[in-house]
């Protein structure tokens, strides 16, 4: 068994002289992965713009109730597909004199809400299931490929539209469909990393120290698997609250009256020629925000590629 | 011969892959006493390496009898598995490697104790800063994290984790073949500080002669999964019986002067296909059977 091919060169340390501080240098300050990744992060005003903005939309979305002008079904009968502008109403009203404004503020609420739930609870099976499938094969590895044949026959859309046939309209069910739908990937991706990291040296090296299965897989193996998880997930929020945009397109998304942005843009698409503003603001939302998550996605991959960590 | 600490009985190693099998190991016995140093040398590919998984019972024989303290590896399990593992620990050839990235260098050096539930969390940094400075690390490395180390030091802090845990037997694979010639020399003469300390029995595995030269009271010689010739370290380095270990000696390039030539037909390892060990002299054995005794020695 010969050890240099095990070697990945970007887990050499650096040479003495290199930017790194050595120990040596005196005031050294301890950097943990996360830090070194922030720094690199920083240096990315793209990625960093996209977290302001995300950050900021996430608290809008959750003080909805507190800043939203009017309730999102609380119509105005007086002023009915009122254009932008109209006193009381900054960017006008739908058919039934619902605000717009307000209804955007609360369809991010239940558009994050799909899509960090989706993805959270996508998450977390996929990260039990990829490690032990990764770390200890056999009957986890079996069930993971097995299911994977399975959504790789399955137009994953179709996955869904079944789900919610059959779970219904709530927020729950949609966020239940989209995470059944999309859980696979990121358990290959948790199993992937897995097998990479088991090649490392700290995972014998463990082995030689004492450490049972469970402790390497989990202390050991999975905190180095963060990084591209979390590339995943801020690739996969995005496409959840696509999923359910297209969900509400087809009249499966999330039950109205409550607004989501593909709700909205549904209503919206049946005006676009006479009262375009219906459907131009969700629009413009949604594409704010997917591009904001792509670019917070970038972002967060370029941070930790250049520490070395494998994708 | 009962102060035997580690013992190999016939071990043999088969890797069985797609392009068939290879015998990485084959039929090696081996003893190491306690409060002695086994220096094992031989090029890439030798086997020396899997000899010393083996010893750890990282990975199983495929033939023979490994034994730590006249207990043999087989049969050992679930407590007394763990038991084991706090009797024995490792070094390995790169030490940024074989440290958790997530862990600072305290963190690393007490997670064996974590582990072994051996003290609780204050102790075990209490500890593992003691440990840091016995190899030679200033206190404010204890919060820094692996990469932030040059080559040496991370592997001074592998030498303090492996420490941790008060081995009784302390398995090094190559552990300055990753580092510059100037750092390989003090980490060796942090192993020979902490041998002569700590009353450490060590297996030393190396390509490297003249670092097995420093440190090991014993020395094995190992090529192509065989020991080719083992004895006293003096004895084997001052008279050296097997073609093979004159090889080895005259690889070693002299800091001045000419290399040593190496012989114009050198040995191969089939030349040794069927003869057995025989003894040469106190405790030295040489895999030249019985017609090339009386061969002089050059």
């Amino acid at each position: 068994m010969t050890e240099t091919d095990r070697i990945d060169p970007a887990e050499r340390p650096g040479p003495p002289d290199s930017s790194e501080p050595a120990a040596t240098a005196g005031a050294a300050q301890a950097q943990s992965q996360f830090r070194r990744a922030w720094t690199r992060f920083r240096r990315n005003k793209l990625a960093l713009a996209s977290l302001v903005i995300l950050a900021a939309l996430i608290v809008v979305a959750m003080i909805a109730p507190l800043i939203a002008p009017y309730g999102f079904e609380e119509p105005d009968y007086e002023n009915t597909l009122a254009g932008p502008g109209t006193a009381g109403h900054l960017l006008g009203t739908d058919l039934l004199g619902r605000d717009l404004l307000s209804r955007l503020i609360y369809s991010l609420r239940t558009s994050f809400l799909v899509g960090f739930g989706a993805e959270l609870a996508a998450l977390l099976v996929a990260i039990v299931i990829g490690l032990m499938a990764g770390y200890r094969g056999g009957r986890a590895e079996q069930l993971l490929m097995a299911v994977t044949d399975v959504m790789f026959a399955f137009p994953t859309y179709l996955f869904a539209v079944l789900m919610v046939a059959v779970l219904g309209r709530s927020v729950g069910a949609v966020i239940l469909a989209i995470a059944i739908a999309s859980w696979v990937n990121m358990a290959r991706l948790t199993r992937a990393q897995t097998l990479t990291l088991m090649q490392r040296d700290f995972v014998e090296a463990a082995r030689a120290m004492g450490a049972p299965g469970v402790t390497i897989a989990v202390r050991y193996v999975l905190p180095n698997a963060v990084g591209p998880l979390l590339v995943a997930v801020s690739f996969g929020i995005p496409a959840a609250i696509t999923a359910e945009a297209g969900l509400a397109l087809l009249g499966l998304g999330v039950q109205p009256p409550t607004p989501s942005l593909g709700g909205m843009i549904q209503d919206g698409i049946s005006y676009v020629t006479s009262y375009p503003n219906m459907l131009v603001w969700p629009a413009v939302m949604l594409a704010v925000v997917l591009l904001a998550f792509t670019w917070l996605g970038d972002g967060i991959r370029d941070a930790f590629d250049t520490t070395g960590t494998r994708r | 011969m009962s102060d035997a600490l580690v013992r190999l009985n016939g071990v043999s190693k088969v890797f069985r892959g797609r392009g068939g099998a290879v015998t990485a190991v084959d039929d090696v016995d081996l003893e190491v006493r306690r409060g002695e140093t086994v220096g094992l040398v031989g090029e890439s590919g030798s086997g020396k390496s899997t000899v010393a998984r083996l010893v750890m019972g990282l990975q199983p024989v495929s033939a023979g009898t490994v034994e730590f303290d006249g207990c043999p590896m087989t049969s050992i399990k679930g407590r007394q598995a763990a038991s084991f593992r706090r009797r024995a620990q490792m070094i390995f050839q790169n030490p940024f490697g074989s440290l958790l990235p997530h862990f600072t260098a305290a963190a690393n050096v007490a997670e064996p104790l974590r582990l072994h539930r051996v003290v609780d969390a204050a102790a075990g940094q209490v500890r593992a800063r003691e440990l840091l400075e016995l190899v030679g690390l200033p206190p404010r490395s204890a919060e820094l994290y692996p990469h932030q180390f040059s080559g040496g030091q991370q592997q001074r802090i592998a030498i303090a984790r492996a420490l941790a845990l008060e081995p009784e037997l302390l398995v090094c694979d190559e552990p300055t073949s990753a580092l510059d010639v100037s750092v390989q020399a003090q980490i060796l003469s942090l192993l020979e500080r902490l041998k002569d300390e700590l009353g450490l029995t060590m297996l030393f595995i190396s390509h490297h002669l003249g670092v097995v030269e420093k440190l090991a009271d014993t020395v094995a010689v190992m090529s192509r999964g065989r020991i080719v010739e083992q004895g006293p370290a003096e004895a084997l380095f001052e008279q050296p019986r097997h073609p093979y270990t004159r090889q080895l000696l005259a690889a070693v390039l002299p800091v001045r002067g000419e290399p040593v030539p190496l012989p114009e037909d050198p040995w191969r390892p089939e030349d040794d296909d069927g003869v057995r060990m025989i003894e040469v002299g106190p405790g030295h054995r040489a895999r030249i059977g019985a017609a090339e005794q009386p061969q002089a020695v050059r």
